[in-house]
């Protein structure tokens, strides 16, 4: 039996676990600034909301540094889509 | 190494289904939720902004305090902001029923001088969605509800 490279490959990114960037939400509170939530979609299709750490900048490397923590995943893990950018005020 | 393989056969003639269940499916069911306010001055604020894509299950925006017929409250999906914005123009409208615009009025209380939107449910958004409160008096106090899902 051959197997192509490119069956090989589609074969390890099946059964890669993959989390996937849902939305960045902010929400104001009432002390005027803004609840933050990064919402990502498991593995396993179910959903988990995390609460940004309110000293840190929004940006990228913080929201990756976030999820890479949370889930201990690795980049080639996650799927970032490109609808989805960081909301600004 | 041997390659274990699986095999079952199928007749499909005799398959029947007796009925088939068809759903959308959105991610996990979120909320935004106020207070906010007073606000002092006049002011733009924004209350939620959602980069994503998904659907608004509904929910509802109040003000009081100030002069809220003045003031103006938009949804803007995907950065298209929504026309209608003056609270008095969905009075003067009658645009009391959902879905004829993003949101619909549903109590304008002058006595009291409360005030009440709907957002209307089952719009989707490809990127984004902001709610956006344009404050002209000041002296508002702003409470919401606000229920949505991204996938």
């Amino acid at each position: 039996m051959t197997v192509t490279l490119e069956e090989l490959f589609f074969i390890g990114y099946s059964i890669m676990p993959q989390y996937k960037l849902s939305a960045i939400s902010l929400s104001l509170q009432q002390d005027g600034t803004y609840s933050r939530t990064i919402t990502v979609m498991l593995p396993n299709k179910t959903y988990q909301v995390l609460d940004f750490p309110g000293d840190k900048p929004l940006n990228r490397g913080q929201i990756l540094k976030l999820i890479k923590d949370t889930f201990s995943c690795s980049p080639e893990d996650f799927i970032w889509p490109e609808y989805i950018t960081i909301p600004e005020i | 190494m041997p390659i274990k393989t699986s095999r079952f056969d199928v007749d499909i003639i005799t398959q029947s289904l007796s009925e088939i269940i068809v759903r959308n499916k959105y991610g996990a069911f979120q909320t935004s939720e106020g207070p906010y306010g007073p606000i002092l001055t006049p002011a733009e604020i924004t209350i939620i902004n959602i980069s994503g894509k998904g659907i608004i299950y509904g929910g509802f925006f109040q003000v009081s305090g100030g002069n809220p017929p003045d003031d103006n409250i938009r949804v803007e999906l995907d950065g298209v902001s929504s026309i209608f914005t003056g609270i008095d123009t969905f009075k003067d409208r009658n645009l009391v029923e959902p879905l004829i615009t993003p949101l619909y009025l549903t109590l304008y209380d002058q006595v009291n001088n409360y005030y009440t939107l709907g957002f209307s449910s089952g719009i989707t958004f490809e990127q984004s969605v902001k709610v956006i409160y344009d404050c002209n008096t000041g002296g508002a106090f702003l409470y919401w509800l606000f229920y949505y899902a991204t996938i």
